[in-house]
């Protein structure tokens, strides 16, 4: 699932109350000090310090007025996402309203809750802010373009902290059903985006950079959205796994993602690279496939699949598996290459089959004689078959009737027909068209017996080939009606 | 080396277009070899006055070998034969290739050189030297395929090899794809065509001419159901007789947790009814059972007589069950049922031989850890013309994914119905297998093997051999395609 890191984050210069301690007790001085600027001349004049000088806290704290303390103005400044200068910020309201510009010349304004006394100060009462912009609701629910009144994007404030960013506060839009998968890539795009202006939204801009993205977008190079976003090592990436979208539950998505894959391929460019097909299309990839990004720098790495059979590939699918590749060729060419096939579809003489088991050389009169399986799927009868007995000296051309090969069955020359029947396969691995016309042939001293069964089709046969006719019968073919 | 142009132009092509910068391929090569022996018979003779009466009855050999005697001056028999080795060798190449600057076009190229480099030159299958089993250019587009060039067509028609063009187009609104295709065929099951010497080892009549192939598919594929129907034909050129002319319908449909699958040929030129099958399986994820009935009956061209003499078919009920009982003890069984129809053969001469049979085997596998594994089969048949026992087993140990080693062994009885020649086989051997990141895989494999031939007259023979072979594939592909070698061993989810 996707994990959204940004949780609990903090926006710099928010409401302040988990983050920012005031480290002067600026109540207990309201009576010493009638101006902010008395100690924070730089609010006014830039060039002025922003912090007193530690030896005027000196001058009542000797140790004998008052204890002595130890301060120090901080050395650099503080860690801010802010486009914001107390001097800039009074210039353009004042140009923006002269009459306005004594009132936010008074610190108070900003830095201390509505009705609470002058120096019950606060780091910045957003309210406030938004108050004066003319904004309304939380201040991370502002709508997306306000931000950057106050904000920088995150890559263009480099005294935040990685710690810093994390306490980002979250926006209650996180927390949508729909946001990791596909509802922030909603709000992220900004639409009819004025020239010039960045491509995402600038809330997301102000608290993320790309890296966050290309922590699951595999198309980020791709994406202007996300291109729009500056790489930034210090934004959160997203801890766990990816989400696996409702549509790849649907029982028949292995089979329909392809064609979903064809009508809209960004979608599956968000989380797939071309590798994550390729674990299962080997062939040469489909379009679809070929248009996604490869893995690369800059981009996630992809959902990495595993390459398994599907429930159909019982260990019984060796021998089923005929019916379902002929009807769905195109569901094998998915996973298996052609090469795979012909491994034992046209099998090389150097290679043991991955088909047959052990010793199947031993074993294969039973299962060849009532074909356990189609062998002329794989092996020509001629080639595999014929040469092999004829090496094997069980080849009986020219010489039927006299070496007595079949010696278990007393009289097997006269009563060979049920078996030839049952397994004329069987016979013609050894034996010659030859051997059975001397007997079989209506001319040529053939001695005319019939071999023709039930449900011969003469007629039929003699229509599409007459030559297998004349072979036995010559040019007087009996009618064969 | 005819079939061998074709592949040769083939990587001459995309040699030459391998400067291409667009362009992707894959090539796998693989080169292996075994060396095996076998013993098979010797058809011999002695004059009939040197014939003796043997003890059962009949004659023999003066050394105990059982003869025929006719009317002739000569009695025959057959004594068990010398010892023949081969050792086959083969290199293979397969190649796809595309981004050849023309979107959707590939080429494809599968080829190998063939050999027995043994002392006795035995092996079958090793004639020509040089074979071309596909080599063809594809075009894709969105509902169009075309290939021209050799190809092996995928059909229930058996898978048909031929040079010539195919197209496919496909009409999504309608889940239809028609088929269409037309070339010159290659022999059944050969990458060679019939005219080749090599199909004709008992030098028969053939062909003088290679058979023109025609043939259309059309497939409808709605939601889960696929549904494909083809037309097949084969003409001689030489006097335009038909070869063949067949037509088939498959179907696979999904109705969850069922799936079927079926289908069944047509041999229009005999006027018959080929094969056909249909299959239930209930699909679970720990369990399956199919069940079947099959129709089997043998298909022969027309230039041969075979056909003429009426083959029958059989018919057969099967079954089939795994269980995963526990997560690491699978179990498998299968049973088939089967009786040929009847022969229309009746002669009081003599008796009916076998005319129906049974298969059954069941299996076990025990996965202890991701190392060790270990198998076993059972596995008994009985029917016509031969029957058989066997029992085999395996011990896998596999210390990383990289690396494997088995030990196997197992024994077979298989008594023949037509001869006394009962085979017994033992044979106990060991493989190691080594893959690395997916683009080499080297492999051996070597075992004794016993084997003995009972008769009850001295023509008995025994052969104990050693079988090695030896193996390496490797694999190479362009930087964005990262397809690994298949897995040597496949894996169960």
């Amino acid at each position: 699932m996707l994990a959204l890191v940004t949780g609990g984050a903090l926006m710099a210069a928010s409401d302040g109350d988990g983050l920012w301690q005031d480290r002067f007790p600026h109540e207990k001085h309201a009576r010493l000090f009638p101006l902010c600027t008395a100690c924070h001349a730089g609010v006014t004049d830039a060039a002025q310090p922003m912090w007193p000088e530690p030896s005027g806290c000196a001058s009542c704290h000797d140790g004998v007025i008052q204890p002595r303390i130890s301060w120090e103005a901080p050395t650099r400044p503080r860690g801010s996402n802010l486009r914001f200068t107390h001097s800039a910020h009074s210039r353009a309201a004042a140009a923006r309203n002269p009459a306005d510009s004594a009132l936010i010349q008074s610190c108070g304004r900003c830095h201390t809750e509505r009705g609470a006394q002058r120096m019950a100060v606060r780091h910045a009462v957003i309210g406030q802010c938004l108050d004066c912009h003319g904004l309304s609701g939380p201040h991370v629910e502002v709508p997306s373009d306000a931000c950057a009144t106050c904000h920088v994007p995150l890559t263009e404030a480099p005294g935040l902290t990685t710690q810093e960013i994390e306490q980002f506060p979250r926006p209650r839009s996180h927390d949508a059903p729909d946001f990791r998968l596909g509802g922030h890539g909603r709000l992220a795009r900004l639409v009819n985006r004025p020239p010039g202006q960045r491509g995402i939204a600038a809330n997301c801009a102000t608290c993320h950079a790309r890296n966050l993205c290309i922590t699951c977008h595999v198309n980020a190079a791709e994406s202007p959205v996300i291109s729009a976003l500056a790489l930034d090592d210090r934004s959160p990436r997203y801890a766990t796994s990816q989400p696996v979208p409702a549509s790849h539950a649907r029982r028949e998505f292995l089979r329909g993602h392809g064609r979903d894959a064809q009508r809209g391929g960004e979608s599956c460019a968000t989380c797939h690279a071309r590798e994550s097909c390729l674990t299962c299309h080997v062939g040469v990839p489909p379009r679809a496939v070929a248009a996604l990004s490869a893995a690369g720098p800059g981009r996630a790495a992809g959902a990495q699949l595993s390459r398994t059979p599907p429930p159909s590939h019982t260990p019984d699918f060796r021998e089923e598996h005929s019916a379902e590749a002929n009807a769905r060729p195109r569901a094998c060419e998915t996973c298996h290459t052609r090469p795979m096939c012909l491994e034992c579809h046209r099998p090389d003489a150097g290679a043991q089959s991955r088909y047959h088991p052990s010793a199947f050389l031993a074993r294969h009169p039973s299962a060849a004689y009532a074909r356990e399986a189609n062998c002329a799927d794989c092996h020509n009868a001629a080639q595999f078959c014929q040469s092999c007995h004829q090496q094997s000296g069980v080849v009986a051309t020219r010489r039927i009737g006299t070496a007595r090969y079949h010696d278990a069955f007393r009289g097997f020359s006269l009563g060979h027909g049920q078996a030839a029947r049952q397994s004329l396969e069987s016979c013609a691995s050894c034996h010659g068209e030859r051997d059975c016309v001397v007997c079989h042939s209506a001319v040529g001293g053939g001695f005319r017996f019939n071999p023709h069964g039930p449900g011969f089709n003469a007629a039929r046969v003699r229509s599409r080939n007459p030559s297998v006719c004349i072979a036995c019968h010559g040019r007087a073919i009996p009618d064969s009606r | 080396m005819r079939a061998s142009r074709p592949f040769i132009a083939a990587c001459v092509l995309a040699a030459g277009s391998a400067s291409s910068g667009a362009q992707e391929y894959r090539l796998r090569l693989d080169a292996r070899a075994q060396a095996v022996s076998f013993r098979g018979l010797v058809a011999d003779s002695i004059a009939a006055d040197e014939a003796v009466p043997a003890p059962g009855g009949g004659f023999q050999t003066p050394d105990g070998h059982a003869v025929r005697c006719g009317a002739g001056s000569h009695c025959y028999f057959f004594r068990a034969g010398p010892e023949l080795r081969g050792v086959p060798m083969t290199i293979s190449a397969s190649v796809a290739m595309w981004g050849l600057g023309v979107e959707g076009l590939s080429l494809r190229a599968t080829g190998r050189v063939v050999g027995d480099v043994g002392p006795d030159d035995v092996w079958p299958g090793t004639e020509p030297s040089a074979q071309l089993i596909e080599g063809y250019v594809d075009y894709q587009r969105a509902s169009l395929t075309a290939r021209a060039g050799r190809q092996l067509l995928a059909s229930r028609l058996e898978p048909l090899g031929f040079d010539g063009a195919w197209l496919r187009v496909g009409w999504a609104k309608a889940s239809l794809d028609v088929t269409g295709y037309g070339g010159w065929g290659l022999g059944q099951a050969a990458v060679v065509a019939v005219t080749n010497p090599a199909l004709n080892p008992l030098d028969e009549w053939r062909p003088r001419d290679r058979q023109i192939v025609a043939g259309a598919e059309a497939a409808w594929l709605y939601r889960d159901i696929d549904l494909r129907a083809e037309y097949r034909r084969e003409i001689d050129p030489q006097d335009d007789y038909f070869v063949s002319e067949r037509a088939a319908v498959s179907v696979v449909g999904l109705v969850r947790p069922l799936r079927a699958t079926g289908g069944f040929d047509y041999n229009i030129a005999e006027g018959r009814l080929g094969s056909a099958d249909l299959t239930l399986t209930y699909l679970q994820p720990r369990f399956s059972v199919s069940g079947g009935v099959r129709r089997y009956r043998p298909y022969f061209s027309l230039w041969t007589l075979w056909g003429a003499f009426s083959p029958v078919s059989y018919n057969a009920v099967n079954a089939f069950a795994e269980l995963q009982a526990i997560t690491s003890v699978s179990l498998r069984a299968r049973g088939e049922l089967y009786r040929y129809e009847d022969a229309g053969i009746s002669t009081a001469l003599v008796p009916r031989l076998e005319d129906r049979g049974w298969r059954a085997s069941a299996g076990a596998t025990v996965t202890l850890n991701a190392r060790w594994t270990l198998d076993g089969n059972y596995g008994l048949e009985h029917g016509p013309g031969a029957s058989s026992r066997f029992a085999d087993g395996s011990v896998t140990f596999a210390p990383n994914e990289r690396l494997s080693f088995d030990v196997y062994g197992g024994s077979l009885a298989r008594p023949l119905e037509l001869r006394f020649y009962d085979a017994t086989s033992l044979w106990v051997g060991t493989r190691g297998e080594w893959q690395s990141s997916g683009r080499r895989r080297l492999w051996a494999d070597v075992a004794r093997v016993s084997d003995e031939r009972e008769r009850p007259d001295a023509s008995s023979s025994s052969l104990a051999h050693v079988r090695a072979r030896a193996g390496v594939s490797l694999a190479f592909g362009s930087s964005a395609d990262r397809t690994p070698l298949p897995p040597a061993r496949r894996r169960r989810q």
